[in-house]
C-alpha cells in the first residue's frame, strides 16, 4: 500500500501552500468540494479559493499563527467554489520545513451541518445576552425612578407625622402613618429587586474567610430579638457547644441568619416559639431556624426558594407581606459559598429551614 | 498617578544602536511579527517594540473603548510611549492598520520623527468608486467580523496557544513562538471595526515625515495600486515594490523587506 493514492481520495481536503500562499499540492478530495480539476488549483492563489473576508481572515489571523506558531487548529473559514458557493469549513494546519523551503500543510473539513448549528447558537447567544442587558437597564432604570417620588412620599409623610406645621386629629394621624407604611415597604421592596437583579456581581465579590460561628450568631439574634420582642415572640437560641469556624463571606452569612429569623418571626403566630439551633457535623456546620407557622406543603417546598414566590400572601398586611426575595437571594448566597438552605416543613406544625456551610480548616 | 505606559502597552527594548526604532503590529497579531526583521537593525539602532491594548501580552485592562474607538486613540499610545521614552529622531515601522497609526502620530508630532517605513500601506480597504479601490466593500468586513466571532468561540488555541513541546519540531524550535498573537476577543473585534471602516486618504498630505511604502507585488488585501496612492500622497513619500507576495512581507520574505529598509535607511549592509 501507498499512502499517496490513499491522501489523495482521504475523506478530507488536503492543500499544501507555499511562504507565498500559492497552492503547490492539493488532493482530489480537496478539488471535488470546490468542483474543480486539481491542475486548477495547483499552481493558484490560496486567496483565490477564499471570498473576501476569508482573504482578510487567512492574512491576518491564519497565516501569521501557522508562520509564527507553526500550526493552527480548528479554524473556521468558508471556501469559495467553482460555482461561487461559499462552503463552511475547519481548518488545521502545520508549518513543514523541506529542502530549506517553508510549506504550510493544511487539512479542510467542510461542516454544513455544524455551521447551520453554530448559526442557531449564535442566534440565541446574541439574544439571550440582549435579553440579560435589557433586563439589566430595566431593572436600574424602573428602581431609580420608583425610588425618587416614594422618596418625597414617605419623607413629607414623616414630616406631617411630626406635626411641627400643626397637630394632626386622630384620624389623620392613621391615615398618614399608613402612607409612610405603605412607602417604607414600597422602597424595601424596590431595594429587595434591585438586591436580586445585581446579584450575579455579588456572587463574583463573595469573599469566603473563617468566620466565629458563635460571634456570628449572637451578632444577627441581637438584632432579631428587638423585631421578636415587638411582635410578642419567643426567640430562642438553643444552647450548643463550641462551633469553631465556618468557610463563609461574614456579610452574606449574616444576611441569610437575619433572613431566615425575619421569616421565622412573621410566619409564627405572636407568642409561639422561634428556635435557633447549630450543630457541627464533620466537615460541616448547619444553623437551622425552626417556625412555629402553619408549615409549608410538600408540593410548594421547592417553590418557596423561586423568586417573587409568595405562599400566602394574600390576607396578609403590609407588615407580613415580604417581597418573596428573601429566600432565593438566600440560598443564592449559601450556594455560591460552597454550601445550601434545606427545608423541613410539618403543615399545622411549622417549618425549619437549615443553612448549611463548610467548616473552616 | 501617570499611567504605566510600558507595562499597558507591553514595551520592550532590543538591540544596541542609538537611534530609536519603533516597531507598530498589525491587526491580529502582536510584537512577535517583527521577529524575522529585528535582528538585521539591533547593531545599529535602538528597537522599540509593544503590543497595542487588547493585543500581546498589554494590559487589556487598560482598554477604553472611547479612546480607542478610532485609530488616533492608537496613535495616541505610539506617541506615548515615543514621549515617555523621550525619544527622537524615530525610524517608525508600521504593518498594515499600523501604517495609518504612524501617519496620524506623525501628522501630530512631526518633529519626533526621522521617517516612517510603511509595510503594506492601505489608507482605506473600502471602495469608494469611481476613483479609490480599496477592495473591499462593508459585506465583506462584515463577514470577516463574523468569522471572528465564530473563531473566537472555541477557538482557545489562538487565545492561549498550546506550549509546544520542542522535541515535537525540533527542526523548528528556534523558529516558533511558544506563545503569541493572544488577543481579547471583543477588543479585537472593536480593532477589527476601527481598522477595515477607517478612511485616512486625507492626512497623507499633512505627512511631512520622509515615507517608505514597503509594497508586496501582489497583495489581497493591499494591492499595488493602493500603495502607489499612499506614497503619491505622502508629499516625501517613496514607493518600492517588492517581488513578494501576500500581505505581510516581513514575515513571508523578511530578506527582502529588510533590504528595502536597509537601502532606504541608508544602513549599509553587512559584509
Amino acid at each position: 500500500m501507498s499512502l499517496e493514492p490513499i491522501l489523495d481520495r482521504a475523506p478530507c481536503g488536503f492543500l499544501s501552500l507555499d511562504e507565498s500562499g500559492t497552492v503547490r499540492l492539493a488532493n482530489t478530495t480537496l478539488a471535488e468540494l470546490l468542483g474543480v480539476p486539481r491542475d486548477a488549483i495547483e499552481g493558484q492563489s490560496m486567496d483565490r479559493l477564499l471570498p473576501a473576508a476569508g482573504r482578510i481572515f487567512h492574512t491576518t489571523h491564519l497565516f501569521p499563527l501557522l508562520r509564527l506558531h507553526g500550526r493552527a487548529e480548528e479554524i473556521y473559514i468558508p471556501l469559495r467554489t467553482a460555482s461561487g458557493e461559499e462552503i463552511p469549513v475547519l481548518v488545521n494546519g502545520v508549518l513543514r520545513k523541506q529542502d530549506g523551503e517553508t510549506f504550510y500543510d493544511l487539512i479542510v473539513v467542510p461542516m454544513r451541518q455544524r455551521h447551520e448549528l453554530e448559526n442557531e447558537l449564535i442566534a440565541a447567544r446574541n439574544m439571550a445576552q440582549e435579553a440579560t442587558r435589557g433586563k439589566d437597564q430595566f431593572l436600574s432604570v424602573v428602581s431609580h425612578e420608583l425610588r425618587t417620588p416614594l422618596t418625597a412620599v414617605s419623607g413629607y409623610a414623616d414630616l406631617l407625622l411630626r406635626e411641627s406645621r400643626g397637630p394632626l386629629t386622630g384620624p389623620q394621624r392613621d391615615y398618614v402613618a399608613r402612607i409612610a407604611a405603605a412607602a417604607r415597604y414600597q422602597v424595601g421592596l424596590i431595594e429587595a429587586i434591585l438586591e436580586f437583579a445585581s446579584l450575579d456581581g455579588r456572587m463574583r465579590l463573595l469573599d469566603p474567610s473563617p468566620v466565629d460561628v458563635e460571634s456570628a450568631l449572637t451578632g444577627a439574634m441581637a438584632l432579631l430579638s428587638v423585631r421578636a420582642a415587638k411582635e410578642e415572640h419567643d426567640l430562642r437560641r438553643e444552647p450548643t457547644p463550641a462551633l469553631g469556624t465556618a468557610l463563609a463571606d461574614p456579610q452574606a452569612l449574616q444576611q441569610i441568619v437575619l433572613n431566615l429569623g425575619v421569616n421565622a418571626i412573621k410566619f409564627s403566630e405572636p407568642g409561639r416559639p422561634v428556635l435557633v439551633r447549630s450543630e457541627v457535623a464533620e466537615d460541616r456546620i448547619r444553623i437551622s431556624v425552626q417556625d412555629s407557622g402553619r408549615g409549608i406543603a410538600a408540593s410548594d417546598v421547592e417553590r418557596i426558594f423561586d423568586p417573587f414566590v409568595q405562599l400566602e400572601a394574600s390576607d396578609a398586611g403590609y407588615a407580613v407581606r415580604g417581597v418573596g426575595l428573601g429566600l432565593p437571594i438566600s440560598r443564592e448566597l449559601a450556594r455560591g459559598m460552597g454550601g445550601d438552605i434545606t427545608v423541613e416543613s410539618v403543615v399545622g406544625s411549622g417549618s425549619t429551614f437549615t443553612v448549611d456551610l463548610p467548616r473552616a480548616r | 498617578m501617570p499611567i504605566d505606559v510600558a507595562r499597558r502597552n507591553n514595551v520592550r527594548l532590543l538591540g544596541n544602536g542609538e537611534q530609536p526604532m519603533i516597531f507598530a503590529h498589525g491587526f491580529g497579531c502582536d510584537q512577535n511579527m517583527w521577529r524575522f526583521i529585528t535582528p538585521a537593525f539591533a547593531d545599529d539602532y535602538r528597537m522599540v517594540l509593544f503590543d497595542y491594548v487588547g493585543s500581546g501580552k498589554s494590559d487589556t485592562a487598560a482598554y477604553d473603548p472611547r479612546r480607542y474607538r478610532s485609530l488616533r486613540g492608537y496613535s495616541r499610545d505610539v506617541l506615548e510611549i515615543i514621549l515617555t521614552l523621550d525619544l527622537r529622531d524615530v525610524v517608525f515601522v508600521g504593518h498594515s492598520v499600523s501604517s495609518m497609526i504612524g501617519v496620524l502620530a506623525a501628522v501630530e508630532e512631526p518633529d519626533r520623527f526621522s521617517s516612517l517605513v510603511l509595510v503594506s500601506p492601505s489608507p482605506s480597504y473600502l471602495n469608494d468608486p469611481p476613483d479609490y479601490h480599496g477592495g473591499f466593500e462593508r459585506a465583506d468586513i462584515d463577514g470577516l467580523l463574523e468569522m471572528m466571532d465564530r473563531n473566537y468561540i472555541g477557538w482557545a488555541s489562538y487565545l492561549a496557544p498550546v506550549i509546544m513541546k520542542n522535541e515535537e519540531r525540533p527542526d523548528l524550535s528556534q523558529e516558533l513562538e511558544a506563545s503569541f498573537c493572544s488577543t481579547d476577543p471583543v477588543i479585537a473585534r472593536r480593532f477589527a471595526e476601527v481598522t477595515f471602516f477607517s478612511d485616512n486618504r486625507e492626512d497623507l498630505a499633512q505627512v511631512l515625515v520622509p515615507s517608505l511604502v514597503i509594497q508586496s507585488a501582489v497583495d489581497a488585501l493591499a494591492p499595488p495600486e493602493v500603495g502607489r496612492f499612499v506614497a503619491r500622497a505622502i508629499p516625501n513619500g517613496t514607493y518600492r515594490e517588492i517581488d513578494a507576495v501576500g500581505h505581510c512581507p516581513h514575515m513571508s520574505h523578511p530578506e527582502l523587506t529588510v533590504a528595502a529598509m536597509r537601502e532606504y535607511l541608508r544602513v549599509p549592509t553587512p559584509a
